[in-house]
């Protein structure tokens, strides 16, 4: 008997291991042969029996979903993680608000706002109280859209009832701020419900774009009941089932990092006007397995770097690219002894060639910076750039540089090859780069010493805030579609002004056009506001970033944006 | 045999513990909190009642002193990168996907490898030595994400574009990514099995060698016993045994994800979880991991020391570690 029970584990040893680790790693395995054997073979049939059923249940889906006429085929790339707009701002999960959520407003077909929720708006004239008129719309259970939804909305993310990281989106609102510190009681917030239909804004400055704001995920309305229905705050957004919608589509099902199936809701107002019926948003996290899923039919949309470019054009598809709304520059630590001093601030932003940069180091249809706000961004009619026009005065000119340099460095007291400073970027390929070109360009040009640091997102952000670093190469994205995003951290007392830049110039300047009610003249103050930034060269912009994309055939009406949601396929279409 | 056990389960409790220990300071020590990733400009009143609210606020010993009561209490927390979500409910749900896979894995890589070892050992310095060493290099030397790449194009892709445009159908060979059935689950699982084939494949090869050339092989053979059963009653079964230890080893790695081969393919598993908690700073989830996977190897190593003292009674008598 212990002849037989040594040779069954000999042999077999392999897989006695592997039922020890099936039976849930416990250690009573391989105590008696019997049972292990028995085990093994049991886990046999268990896989083969899970097996048949599994391709059974594919066959099914394969049916259901498929490439069926109405259902679009998107990739996000992380999981979504909460449904809940208080806690979830990441970049992909923006796609899927764009279209479970409408706001009182939303993007139309172009960059223009156009009417979401709310179908009449009227503010009064110095822009301090907004007061919109719902539509007859439903949240996906059925409910109509009532005005409560925001005060609720808006309350929740501010009295402590949830956990939310950027209550500052909402401190234009009346005591929204007081609120979130504990200084107000949140039935003072200003918003309120007129009637069931009316929602009534008072803010606590002018704010001309406030429609603009209206469409950021930090506005949207909660069905209170909702919430409450399922056992409060915590719950809201945890699973498809916790999870309401008030936009075109809603989230039918949610498997944590697999897929995400949104249908039509048939309660949404514009639902006539929705073409698609279903949205399959898988979650996958790498870019090569996203292009080639593309390039298999899987997906209809994808996103790609500049490396794929050529793939994805031989396989015959266009390739377009959009403006996503960033802008690239160096920022600099004033209180740094060489980089205090403008003059070669100036001489750094004459000395680099932009063109170079982006023709030669990125390849991925960025374009030259001729100012700090993006391209794509609007302003009145046009984008803000139509407008102001380039506030870059400091271009590619290396003769220059050398004379801006030396006078820095008469001011100093001090020559060329004292000047060295570290440039902190992020370590991913595109920055990584980039700051090793200007190490080479300032180098050669200015002939000063520039060393690098490449660090991941969590550290280069604590270093940026304790202000440990001599230049920043940064990345600024639009959060909605208004040039105070950008300039707005550059005034004096902004909650955290990432340059130690102080300018009573800049200040005044900005201050006075932020407030400026006609659209037009607002932006031409902001605009002089970059332009006395961009003298003072408290930053050096580089280049406006583009991202390369392409659209499967049968899919037309999709719409790229420069603010989120970046990607905006309320508009598509499928052609066979 | 019993005390050499009971020993060994109090060394795996202290190893545990010292784990712990050492990872929650050295997690404090990197630079940074949760609340400060992204470029994002958090107000200070918001940051404030984020790290109140996880308790970060405290001293670092008192934080230490009320996680260890935690995790006595079988309360891992919730994460904080994942707001409302428990880090016992993430792993819940992504480590049966990734034991999944590293099983399958972990099946293929032993019997390819003991079969191409065995092998190997038998045409020693002949055609399938060759033939397995190849395979070995490739194993070692290619990294996955180049090999599942590969995979995805050739199978996922290339071939099965070949076979719909020649056949008219849509039958696709393999999927490209995800995990949905079967079908699924090969390009992965052959993708992660490599490399251990070919540590398995060698380290069999070079045991059988050394089995083959032992006194007793040859008084099996002078007393006539066939080839076959001196080759699987004899050296196979000798030679098993650092396969064993190394196998036991594998378990820890193969099955609690891989980050690169479940973000390849797009898998619900646990492997990206212990790469992004590190970086998003989320110090709870980071934990629990780090005490899921200590457990885990620290447990597969006692069930291989266990069998190994069942195997051989040598460890046993001398109640020493090996």
């Amino acid at each position: 008997m212990k002849k037989l029970w040594k040779r069954a584990l000999a042999l077999a040893v392999s897989s006695t291991l592997l039922s020890a680790a099936l039976t849930g790693c416990t250690t009573t395995a391989a105590t008696e042969t019997g049972s292990s054997a028995e085990k093994t073979e049991q886990a046999a049939a268990e896989t083969t029996a899970q097996t048949a059923a599994e391709t059974t249940e594919q066959a099914a889906t394969e049916t259901a979903a498929g490439t069926s006429n109405s259902v679009l085929n998107v990739a996000i790339s992380s999981d979504p993680s909460s449904f809940d707009p208080a806690i979830s701002l990441g970049g992909d999960l923006m796609y899927i608000f764009g279209v479970t959520e409408e706001s009182l407003t939303r993007f139309g077909d172009d960059q223009k706002i156009v009417d979401g929720l709310a179908d009449t708006i009227e503010h009064n004239e110095d822009y301090t109280q907004w007061t919109f008129h719902l539509r007859e719309s439903g949240w996906s259970n059925g409910d109509p859209v009532t005005a409560d939804d925001w005060v609720y909305g808006i309350t929740r993310l501010l009295d402590g009832s949830t956990e939310v990281a950027y209550p500052d989106f909402n401190y234009e609102i009346k005591n929204a701020r007081a609120i979130f510190t504990g200084e107000a009681d949140p039935s003072e917030l200003g918003v309120t419900a007129i009637d069931e239909k009316t929602v009534q804004f008072d803010l606590e400055y002018p704010v001309p774009y406030f429609e603009k704001l209206l469409t950021h995920c930090q506005h949207f309305g909660i069905n209170r009941s909702f919430v409450e229905s399922i056992g409060g705050d915590a719950n809201y957004g945890t699973s498809a089932e916790t999870t309401l919608s008030n936009g075109p589509y809603y989230v039918d099902s949610w498997e944590t990092d697999n897929i995400v199936v949104l249908k039509k809701n048939p309660y949404y107002w514009n639902k006539d006007n929705i073409a698609i019926e279903q949205i399959n948003v898988y979650v996958i996290p790498d870019e090569s397995t996203q292009v080639n899923m593309f390039l298999n039919g899987e997906l209809d949309i994808v996103d790609f770097s500049a490396q794929r470019l050529a793939t994805i054009e031989k396989a015959g598809f266009e390739v377009s690219s959009y403006n996503n709304g960033r802008s690239a520059y160096l920022l600099y630590n004033v209180a740094n002894e060489y980089l205090s001093n403008k003059y070669i601030r100036q001489a750094i932003s004459t000395a680099i060639d932009r063109e170079s940069l982006v023709a030669g180091v990125l390849k991925n249809g960025s374009t030259v910076a001729d100012g700090f706000v993006p391209v794509s961004l609007s302003g009145a009619d046009s984008t803000f750039r139509d407008l102001v026009g380039s506030t870059l005065t400091y271009t590619y000119n290396v003769d220059e540089a050398k004379k801006l340099l030396q006078k820095g460095l008469d001011e100093l007291g001090i020559s060329a090859s004292d000047v060295h400073f570290t440039i902190m970027a992020k370590n991913t390929d595109e920055f990584t780069a980039v700051a090793g070109a200007l190490q080479q360009i300032l180098q050669e040009n200015l002939g000063i010493k520039v060393e690098i640091e490449t660090l991941d997102s969590t550290s280069l952000s604590t270093k940026r805030k304790s202000y440990d670093y001599d230049a920043y190469l940064a990345s600024w994205g639009a959060d909605f579609d208004d040039a105070t995003n950008f300039l707005g951290s550059y005034e004096h007392d902004a909650d955290a002004n990432p340059a130690l830049y102080i300018s009573e110039e800049f200040n005044k300047v900005y201050k006075a056009a932020v407030y400026t009610a006609d659209q037009t003249e607002r932006i031409k103050g902001l605009g002089e506001a970059e332009k006395i930034l961009l003298e003072d060269q408290a930053i050096t912009p580089l280049y406006y970033t583009a991202q390369y994309y392409a659209v499967s055939d049968r899919v037309k009406g999709v719409i790229r944006r420069a603010v989120v949601p970046y990607l905006d396929t309320y508009f598509a279409v499928i052609e066979e | 045999m019993k005390k050499y056990i009971l020993q060994r389960i109090i060394i795996a409790i202290v190893t545990v513990f010292v784990v712990i220990t050492l990872t929650f300071f050295l997690m404090h020590m990197i630079p940074g909190t949760p609340f400060s990733t992204g470029n994002d400009n958090i107000t200070p009143e918001a940051l404030a009642a984020l790290e109140a609210n996880y308790g970060l606020d405290k001293p670092l010993v008192e934080q230490y002193l009320i996680y260890l009561k935690n995790i006595l209490h079988g309360n891992f927390g919730t994460s904080i990168s994942f707001p409302n979500q428990s880090v016992t409910d993430i792993i819940k749900k992504a480590f049966p996907v990734s034991l999944d896979l590293g099983l399958r894995a972990l099946v293929f890589a032993v019997f390819t490898g003991i079969l191409l070892g065995v092998g190997a050992a038998l045409k020693h310095n002949k055609g399938l030595d060759r033939f397995s060493s190849v395979i070995a290099i490739i194993g070692i030397s290619v990294p996955s994400f180049v090999l599942g790449t590969l995979m995805q194009c050739l199978f996922g892709l290339w071939i099965s574009s070949w076979i719909k445009e020649t056949f008219h159908t849509s039958f696709q060979l393999f999927p490209i990514s995800r995990w949905e059935s079967f079908r699924y689950t090969i390009l992965p699982t052959f993708t992660l099995g490599m490399g251990s084939i070919a540590t398995i494949t060698r380290l069999m090869r070079s045991s059988m060698l050394d089995v083959i050339g032992q006194d007793y092989i040859k008084t099996a053979k002078s007393k006539g016993i066939s080839n076959a059963a001196v080759t699987w009653k004899h050296e196979v079964r000798n030679a098993l045994m650092p396969v064993v230890t190394v196998v036991g080893r594998m378990v820890g790695s193969i099955c609690t994800g891989s980050f690169v081969i479940e973000s390849l393919f797009a898998i619900p598993g646990l492997g990206k979880y212990y790469v992004n908690s590190v970086s998003a700073r989320d110090y709870t989830l980071t934990m629990g991991l780090t005490i899921f996977y200590s457990i885990f190897v620290v447990a597969s190593t006692l069930v291989v020391d266990i069998i190994y003292c069942v195997i051989d009674p040598r460890v046993r008598l001398s109640g020493s570690r090996r």
